[in-house]
């Protein structure tokens, strides 16, 4: 494959998936951030993995104020190049499609960040306990964000 | 903090840094499905981060790995000065090349003696952990410490390589290079030893695609993925050497890769020692003051493979998001396709290839009938199997 010329990245990506980008930030040293529709996902994320040959690295959960935010990196191994897709996720429908069954590789850190967060994966092939063992309440996330009244106390 | 955090505690050897219960379902001989259980040691590093400043977060992150305890502080330190825009020294990058490279040696001795242990060759273990010494007594000698070395920090390292211990590095890498060669030639032409790794626990290019597998267990299947040579960082572009690459597949090749890996790790280091010299003694970090809010994606290529870690900061001392990925994370799931419908006897060298910390798994692998699921064996019983096979090849030879 020949290496992806970075310059015209954003024009490209407008051009195939035009209104499902929401965002795109370029960071030094060869990393973008795209911030995306989260019902595109499997589209964009496809459209690396199968036509660009992308490695999936692994994927961010975290904590926003509206939800979630859950990026998924992925490696360009011959430039460098990191591309990070970025989806939020609403509080109120936390579910998202599973990417599990376009690339093995996503299958542990989804049920990962389903067992810590809450996020549910729709669509994924083995959603069984994975860190929490039998001993844990399905219903209990651990790295879930506290009620939004309690706001994050200032770090010390 | 307000935060509510339950973190579950495993029964299982939580002194390991990597337990994993393996469950290998068997139809008389042959390995039918594998299942495992992990967490049981789960740590919460990533949510106990978010309550460290940015700079003891090293000491945290370096305890992750007890073999490879530089991989990801250096992977911190890579995504800390993304967010930060931090150069760094070249005699820092030189010496943060210099202990990686140390440690790959090791990690790979430490490899090769255990794959020697488990096939039944325990001179191999003998031996490879004897010259390992060599290079934990030089890690002792320049960091104070034969392992946990904290010598990294944003901006640079914690504590210079006086140029005076440059003749001692030299004198070390000359003293194991005929040591490599005793290794390399003992595992390479041994007959048995190829009868007991070639075209056992194979994982085609394919799998290592699907299942995102890294390092020397992507290596082995003939892809040509390092991050020192993808991603350059630290001083590996300033120097010359090579990524070894074999397309066998199969256990073998992947102790081909790591064998000839530890050459080019002694040169990378011997380069590195000449370059240094050039440059001023006690330049070694530059001081930061502030990380301003801002994403990193750090990642650096330990001696199982990529590790990666991602930062997100808001402007305060501590990052209010910490994602690690060790390589074992996803070199481990590749089990499913590499030990089924091999032989039970071959399974813990199958599990051992991709150098998954295996001082853990080895007391927790276990075989089950797969009608029945009754428990059949368990870890020490595959060893003995592993090691009583190698013995009658050996009689037939």
């Amino acid at each position: 494959m020949t290496a992806f010329n970075y310059d015209i990245f954003p024009d490209i990506l407008k051009l195939n998936f035009d209104s499902d980008i929401l965002g795109l930030m370029v960071l030094q040293r060869k990393r973008l951030v795209v911030q995306i529709r989260k019902e595109a996902l499997l589209e964009i994320a496809n459209y690396f993995l199968d036509e660009l040959k992308y490695r999936f690295i692994i994927a961010s959960g975290m904590n926003a104020d509206y939800g979630y935010d859950i990026i998924y990196h992925f490696s360009d191994d011959n430039t460098g190049y990191m591309i990070n897709l970025m989806v939020s996720i609403d509080e109120k429908k936390p579910e998202i499609e599973s990417m599990a069954n376009m690339i093995s590789a996503a299958d542990w850190i989804e049920r990962e960040m389903h067992e810590l967060l809450g996020v549910k994966f729709i669509n994924h092939p083995n959603m069984t306990s994975f860190i929490s063992g039998e001993n844990w309440e399905s219903e209990e996330h651990p790295y879930a964000r506290p009620p939004r009244d309690n706001k994050k106390s200032p770090r010390s | 903090m307000s935060t509510k955090t339950v973190i579950p505690i495993g029964p299982y050897h939580p002194l390991q840094e990597e337990p994993e219960l393996f469950k290998l379902y068997c139809e008389g001989e042959i390995v039918r499905d594998i299942e495992w259980e992990t967490g049981y040691n789960h740590r919460g590093i990533e949510k106990l981060n978010e309550t460290k400043t940015f700079d003891q977060i090293f000491f945290v992150v370096e305890r992750i790995c007890g073999i490879c305890s530089t991989s990801h502080p250096f992977a911190y330190a890579n995504a800390m000065e993304e967010v930060g825009r931090v150069e760094v020294p070249d005699r820092a990058k030189y010496i943060r090349t210099i202990i990686a490279e140390l440690e790959r040696i090791h990690s790979h001795l430490l490899w090769v003696g255990l794959a020697g242990h488990f096939l039944g060759y325990n001179t191999v273990f003998m031996w490879a952990w004897k010259y390992r010494e060599m290079v934990l007594d030089i890690f002792e000698k320049v960091t104070g410490n034969r392992n946990n070395y904290a010598m990294f920090r944003i901006g640079g390292v914690r504590r210079d390589i006086p140029n005076v211990h440059i003749d001692d590095i030299k004198k070390m890498l000359d003293a194991i290079r005929p040591k490599l060669d005793l290794l390399l030639g003992a595992v390479l032409d041994d007959p048995v030893i190829h009868a007991r790794t070639k075209k056992v626990g194979i994982l085609t290019k394919e799998d290592i695609i699907d299942y995102g597998a890294v390092g020397p267990t992507a290596r082995a299947s003939g892809i040509k993925i390092d991050v020192r040579h993808d991603d350059p960082y630290a001083a590996y572009p300033l120097v010359n050497w090579k990524v070894i690459t074999s397309t066998g597949c199969d256990v073998f090749a992947k102790a081909e890769v790591r064998l000839l890996e530890m050459y080019e790790s002694v040169s990378i280091i011997d380069q590195c020692l000449d370059k240094m010299s050039l440059t001023k003694e006690g330049s070694f970090y530059n001081p930061v003051r502030e990380i301003p809010a801002g994403f990193g994606f750090g990642r650096a290529e330990a001696p199982r493979g990529e590790v990666f870690h991602f930062v997100k900061t808001d402007g305060s001392n501590s990052p209010a998001r910490h994602k690690v990925r060790a390589p074992s994370y996803v070199n481990i799931a590749t089990f499913k396709k590499s030990c089924i419908g091999q032989t039970i006897s071959d399974a813990t060298i199958i599990l051992a290839a991709v150098d998954p910390c295996y001082c853990c798994t080895e007391r927790m692998a276990f075989a089950y009938d797969y009608y029945s699921g009754k428990q059949i064996m368990n870890g020490l019983d595959l060893i003995r199997i592993s090691q009583q096979k190698t013995k009658e090849l050996k009689m037939k030879t």
